[in-house]
């Protein structure tokens, strides 16, 4: 708290004139464990999840194909985001971002390929960041976006044995504990908080201003 | 600078790899057995058995009984209901209600009534809604038939024969060699994630079965099952889909050949690994 408290004051003595360049765009890359928790919940179901693995073991099942998936990939959470910044320790906006999880499913007895077992993790969120500290090349802050989120993609259905597109709809969110931002026009960043955009996230952004003269 | 970005991408990257093992290849087969090995597993254990531990009780003098509780019915107490019915409580609710109907379990042409109060709560063995009732017929020659009457579901059935090699303890069961031969069937409910994905049915998924070459229990302490030998066949099936045939072969304990789909692999357990919600 008392860093805090340092930090805002020294915020208050800054002498950067932050209305020169109040447009922020910047895009990031994540870890998506979160993301993959909201695409695994469908999977879950599905009976072969990517972050965990619950047998299909229901008698319903028995008569399904057994299958399983290969190899897969969760992508890094991607995201851009828009900010503009509307007092000295504030700034609000909007995220787009995105991961997915991808993987071939197989037949576990023969081997064969049937399927594929594919999530796209799309949120829109609006954002709000809260700058404790703002100087002419550095800023720590936090913030917080909750908006929409809707994963999409085919996944192999063992009971129907084809693959089935499907599309779930979620309240997606990010919360930043803390961010650092280091540069002028162009700068470089890093998070760390939880949600759709990674628990810890960087990228780079740039900062500008409509009026052509900065 | 470069370093920590680095390292950052790094633990970005591999922090999306992940990977599901192919497993044993019967694995589905391997579900299908264990379903049907722990529901006649309940069957004997918590039906068949107790039966016959309690003719033992019966027969006993009151030191003898206090032995047999303290061994087979350590958390129930055993209450005579009327003349010829006994029941086994768990605090004031009754587990299960035994019929004797006036017989011992060992006379030639006795016929003794299991209710199991709570076979519905096995959740791994919702063959029946409620209470579940097997019936006990001696054939002579110590062997047993073995009905269950699951009024729920009807489609479940057993029909077995029991045959102990020879009946020295006059006490549990599973402390003498027997076997189990026969047939039946046990009728799974499908669960309601399936329904919400393939729609809602009264119809169970069915498993019928033969028991090629009797299950063989080899003698142990008395307090469970222990499949040494035998041979089971079995189809599971329900309307819309195609059968699947598995074979189950008993080669020692803690050995478990499971045919699936052509495949044939040793298994080290069987059992224990199916729920239902």
């Amino acid at each position: 708290m008392l860093n805090m408290m340092f930090l805002c004051g020294q915020a208050q003595t800054e002498t950067a004139d932050w209305q020169q360049q109040r447009h922020d765009l910047q895009v990031g890359i994540g870890t998506p464990f979160v993301a993959g928790l909201y695409v695994g919940n469908y999977l879950h179901y599905a009976g072969y999840g990517p972050l965990w693995w619950i047998p299909s073991n229901q008698a319903g099942y028995w008569l399904g194909r057994d299958v399983y998936r290969g190899t897969s990939f969760i992508s890094p959470a991607l995201s851009v985001s828009y900010r503009y910044q509307v007092a000295r320790w504030c700034k609000v906006g909007v995220t787009l971002s995105y991961a997915g999880t991808y993987a071939a499913v197989f037949d576990r007895v023969t081997n064969e390929k049937v399927g594929r077992v594919d999530d796209h993790l799309i949120s829109i969120m609006p954002t709000v960041q809260f700058l404790w500290l703002h100087r002419k090349y550095v800023e720590l802050y936090s913030g917080v976006s909750i908006g929409y989120s809707f994963s999409t993609g085919p996944y192999y259905d063992e009971m129907l044995q084809k693959n089935i597109v499907y599309t779930e709809h979620y309240c997606g969110f990010q919360v930043t504990g803390i961010g650092v931002k280091a540069g002028k026009k162009w700068y470089g960043f890093a998070e760390l908080g939880i949600g759709v955009q990674g628990c810890l996230s960087a990228g780079f952004g740039y900062r500008f201003n409509n009026n052509s003269n900065n | 600078m470069k370093k920590y970005i680095f390292v950052i991408l790094t633990i970005i990257l591999i922090s999306g790899c992940t990977r599901e093992e192919r497993g044993q290849l019967t694995q589905r087969g391997h579900e299908i057995c264990s379903a049907w090995n722990t529901a006649v597993d309940a069957i004997l254990t918590d039906d068949v058995n107790p039966a016959f531990v309690l003719n033992a009780w019966i027969i006993s003098d009151e030191a003898e009984r206090y032995i047999i509780e303290d061994r087979y019915f350590p958390q129930y107490k055993i209450r005579q209901v009327d003349a010829t019915t006994y029941g086994l409580y768990k605090g004031a609710e009754p587990y299960s209600t035994i019929n004797t109907h006036g017989t011992h379990i060992t006379d030639e042409g006795a016929v003794w009534t299991v209710t199991n109060h709570f076979g519905y709560s096995y959740a791994i063995f919702p063959i029946v809604e409620e209470d579940r009732t097997v019936s006990i017929t001696n054939l002579g020659n110590d062997q047993w038939a073995i009905a269950l009457d699951s009024a729920g579901f009807p489609q479940s059935v057993t029909h077995w024969t029991l045959s102990l090699e020879r009946f020295t303890n006059h006490c549990s069961i599973f402390a003498e060699n027997f076997t189990l031969s026969g047939d039946g069937a046990f009728a799974f409910p499908v669960d309601s994630y399936w329904e919400m994905q393939y729609g809602s049915t009264d119809e169970p998924v069915m498993q019928h079965y033969t028991l090629e070459r009797p299950m063989q229990n080899d003698a142990n302490d008395g307090n469970k099952l222990k499949w040494e030998d035998g041979k089971l066949s079995l189809t599971v099936s329900h309307s819309g889909y195609e059968s699947v045939d598995v074979v189950m072969e008993v080669l020692a304990y803690f050995h478990y050949g499971i045919t699936y789909r052509g495949v044939t692999e040793v298994w080290d357990r069987i059992g224990d690994t199916v729920y239902y919600e």
